[in-house]
């Protein structure tokens, strides 16, 4: 398998992917809004078999996986740029929470996770795309290698050391 | 810092994670020498890579719906429109409900306050058109609808009156009820429905939970037409909103809840009420009662009673010792009850299954979902005599209920055909045939089959349509134990994981790879493995399962779905995004559906043709049935890795039945076979890998010798397919044991 060039948001297959791992995520996310990158494993599945199914040849099954990764982050935070607009928006009928404690959930929240990865990009775009395979559709390091065609080595070097930079960035937060 | 900086930082950041302890103190010495404007990020980064911490980074959940906001319950004193939350009441699968009162009532007047989701802001104004006829119900046993509104972030919320009263099951349970008493209790239920369904709302999920009764007596139904809102807020694929066990089949099949579908739950109400038991076990009632329960829950919705009224006339008929007008009596039934109950302990039992129509409707009935009533079913009546012995023939006599026309009959055991019992002169029973009229057949016994399990007479139409399926045999005991020779036959080394092996009618097995991700085929012509499937990313674990008809299907674990195999490619049927879907258990009963559990202990079917998931045994008590095998009927064998014990779930029931209890020998028990003579084979212990075997109606094992064990399949009597410490698959032939 090839290595075929950096997928960029703005290429065609990223729309497509992006457009049909959205319309899953919606129904799927509706429903079990936690664990997001567990399900995103089976959406990653489903929307594969469905664009597989309708037309597109996807030889080329980890270009797919790393467009599939891209979207799947881009979908995440735009949900959670949606819910964020929402608490602020208004109308009738409004759900009073002053005053209210809400339990902050275990975990790293995805906004701020999808900046700091926008600056790691800049220093090291490969890093990036690392953490990216790792943490939004959950490759393992061996998968992660076989992806983009490098050693399984650099894969558990370049993890540490974004982990390590990701760790303080995200604790400075 | 810049890529350039960051790219020596690299370097030497590679370099200390090489190094250990004091030699990365070694590193850091010389990058403070040699590039000392790096030294102190460098630092930095190795002390948090040092941190101990998680591997990977989980994301949080979503800040998301009520339910999960408010997973510690709801703070006392939030606003809702006017309302102010007193405390939370419970929650259910619509929403959350609390008990609430308005801030500007002076008499703190208490309602209830449901909030329901939703998934779009235009199935609010769906809402909004409901609400009107619910509004316009006035009923003395109905929770009247008081107050509505949306908040602003999707949740829409009802208020209604307030009841203060337990469930009706409690309070018949606690009081100790008589019969006549709970049959004038239900009298006010059966009314607020009547009236309900004169003003064209259908409740859709009626069960004890929703209908409450006061300390007066008085009985208050909730939740009139709330499932029905929800419901169209969701789409096709989605959880429907009802109670499996008190759902109609055509709710599970997924098709349009109807007057038809109320009369059907408060069928399953009122026999829960009168028996104790869920599903209810007719028979301890008096038959005219049995007849009108039974004639309540017709499978076939256009059979059952038209209207509530009707059903209240029979019942009121009956308190008045008349018989009942519309339904009738339905003996039969009875012994095919009897017959099951004793099935597992019947031994070469004379089994005399006078099968009528009543009795295959509350079979077909108690498996959700199956697609039945809208075929045509001929009832039979089956004479069977004494169960065969290898070798020997028995004579079978069909009575036809019903004029009927028959194409072609197969005789099938396990989903397979023609595998353990043939009847060479089945096409006798292919014919039209007049009701009343009968044919004969006579089922051959396989010379190396000691005593069938269970196996079925299926008919076919003119369509190929299978018109009935019915059982014809009991418990048999195996004198002959079988077991694998010494060698395998066959081994398939270099596989990835591979988990839930399964064959199929021409001895093919299938299998998935856990971590190469592809679905497999070892071809039972000797040839190469084939890899029928590849998944894009890891399956970590699943299993596969073929129909009678040879259709495979798999379950990926991190898919959380299972999928058929259509021309090579995979269409996913079902999803359960909520569980991990456990190895070694996806199985297909004879009809056709479905089953598989998950890690949390819940157990699913998936109903033949439907792509409707229904969960038939609930989480969170501590089971985790990796390893599950359904037999010809769709009874369920699990091994349990949690209890270390092997329960069965008979069909259209909602209680495990223990057949092995912890024993010692059972431990971390992950996959489970049913051999056609009822004896189990279950693979033990991972880390002691082996299987055990458990003779029909013992509990004691014996050990096979070692054949592996992380997946079991069997081809007939044949062949024992086993994994190999997670990267071989060995084909086995099996012989008799030596006594």
């Amino acid at each position: 398998m090839s290595r075929s060039a950096p997928t960029s948001p703005h290429d065609a297959t990223f729309a497509e992917v992006y457009r049909t791992l959205r319309g899953l995520a919606d129904a799927y996310m509706h429903r079990f809004a936690d664990s997001p990158t567990l399900q995103a494993t089976a959406l990653v599945h489903e929307a594969y078999l469905k664009m597989a199914h309708d037309s597109r040849d996807y030889t080329d099954q980890a270009h797919f996986i790393r467009t599939a990764a891209m979207a799947m982050r881009q979908i995440l935070v735009d949900h959670a740029r949606a819910r964020q607009s929402q608490k602020r928006g208004s109308g009738e009928d409004h759900l009073t929470l002053e005053g209210v404690d809400l339990a902050q959930p275990a975990g790293v929240d995805v906004l701020v996770l999808h900046d700091a990865l926008h600056r790691l990009e800049v220093m090291d775009a490969q890093q990036a795309q690392i953490v990216e395979l790792r943490c939004f559709i959950g490759l393992s390091v061996v998968e992660t290698a076989q992806n983009l065609q490098i050693s399984e080595a650099t894969v558990k070097r370049d993890w540490a050391m974004a982990r390590a930079w990701l760790r303080r960035e995200l604790e400075a937060k | 810092m810049t890529p350039d900086e960051w790219a020596r930082l690299k370097l030497w950041f590679g370099e200390a994670l090489n190094a250990e302890g004091a030699a990365r103190e070694d590193v850091l010495v010389r990058v403070r020498q040699e590039a000392p404007e790096l030294a102190a990020e460098l630092g930095s980064l190795l002390a948090a890579h040092e941190d101990p911490g998680p591997e990977t980074f989980e994301l949080a959940p979503l800040p998301a719906s009520w339910k999960e906001r408010f997973s510690d319950g709801v703070p006392a004193g939030l606003e809702i429109g006017r309302y102010r939350v007193v405390r939370e009441l419970g929650r259910g699968g619509a929403g959350l409900v609390l008990l609430a009162e308005r801030g500007d009532d002076e008499f703190h007047r208490p309602v209830a306050l449901k909030l329901l989701r939703f998934r779009q802001a235009e199935e609010a104004n769906r809402l909004r058109l409901e609400r009107g006829s619910l509004a316009r119900m006035q009923h003395g046993n109905i929770a009247t609808l008081l107050d509505w509104g949306t908040t602003d972030d999707g949740a829409a919320w009802l208020a209604t009156e307030f009841v203060a009263g337990e469930s009706i099951d409690a309070y018949c349970r606690q009081r100790g009820l008589s019969q006549d008493a709970i049959l004038e209790l239900f009298a006010q239920v059966g009314a607020a429905v009547e009236y309900a369904h004169g003003q064209a709302v259908v409740h859709r999920d009626l069960k004890p939970g929703n209908i409450l009764v006061n300390r007066h007596g008085v009985v208050k139904l909730l939740d009139f037409g709330i499932s029905q809102m929800t419901d169209a807020a969701a789409d096709a694929s989605d959880l429907r909103r009802y109670t499996p066990r008190y759902a109609s089949p055509e709710q599970l099949r997924g098709e349009p809840a109807t007057a038809a579908s109320d009369v059907y739950s408060l069928g399953v109400v009122l026999g829960q009420l009168l028996t104790g038991e869920l599903p209810p076990d007719t028979c301890a009632v008096p038959a005219p009662l049995d007849a009108i329960l039974n004639h309540a829950m017709d499978t076939d919705p256009a059979r059952r009673y038209a209207t509530v009224g009707a059903m209240l006339h029979d019942l009121e008929r009956y308190r008045r010792h008349l018989p009942p007008r519309e339904a009738a009596s339905s003996w039969p039934q009875r012994t095919w009850l009897l017959y099951r109950r004793h099935r597992r302990t019947l031994v070469f039992a004379a089994v005399v299954a006078a099968i009528a129509g009543p009795a295959l409707g509350w079979w077909r009935r108690s498996r959700p979902g199956e697609p039945g009533p809208s075929r045509p079913m001929p009832a039979i009546n089956f004479a069977a005599q004494p169960v065969g012995q290898a070798g020997t023939t028995l004579p079978l006599r069909v009575v036809w209920r019903q004029g009927t026309r028959i194409q072609s009959v197969a005789v099938v055991t396990q989903g397979v055909r023609n595998l353990d019992f043939t009847s060479p002169d089945a096409s006798a029973c292919a014919g039209t045939f007049a009701a009343g009229s009968s044919c004969e057949m006579h089922i051959r016994f396989a010379p190396t089959v000691e005593g069938v399990r269970y196996g079925a007479v299926v008919f076919y139409d003119s369509q190929g349509r299978e018109t009935n399926t019915q059982f014809i045999l009991g418990g048999g005991q195996g004198q002959e134990s079988w077991v694998p020779a010494p060698m395998p036959l066959r081994t398939i080394p270099g596989l990835n994981y591979p988990r839930g092996l399964s064959t199929d009618g021409q001895g093919n097995a299938y299998f998935v790879e856990a971590y190469a991700n592809t679905v497999d085929e070892i071809p039972a012509d000797g040839s190469q493995l084939r890899v029928l499937a590849r998944m894009p990313l890891r399956l970590q674990g699943g299993a596969t399962a073929v129909d009678g008809a040879g259709t495979v299907y798999f379950s990926s674990a991190a898919g959380h779905a299972i999928y058929r195999l259509e021309n090579g490619i995979p269409n996913r049927i079902a999803s359960v995004p909520s569980e991990t879907l456990l190895d070694n258990n996806l199985s297909v009963d004879g009809a056709g559906n479905l089953y598989t559990s998950g890690d949390t202990g819940n157990i699913y079917m998936v109903a033949a043709g439907t792509r409707q998931v229904v969960q038939l045994y609930p989480a969170g008590r501590g089971h985790r049935f990796v390893g599950m095998e359904s037999d010809y009927q769709g009874n369920l064998f699990c091994a349990d890795y949690i209890t270390n014990a092997l329960y069965e779930l008979p069909v259209g029931s909602a209680a495990l039945v223990p057949i092995v209890k912890p024993d010692g020998r059972l431990y971390q028990p992950h996959a489970i076979l049913v051999l056609a003579n009822g004896d189990m084979l279950v693979g033990n212990d991972l880390a002691n890998s082996h299987v055990l075997r458990y003779e029909f109606g013992s509990d004691r094992a014996v050990r096979l010798p070692a054949v592996g064990n992380q997946s079991l399949a069997l081809y007939g009597e044949s062949r024992l397919f086993t994994v190999i410490d997670n990267r071989e698959v060995a084909v086995y032939p099996l012989r008799p044991a030596e006594k």
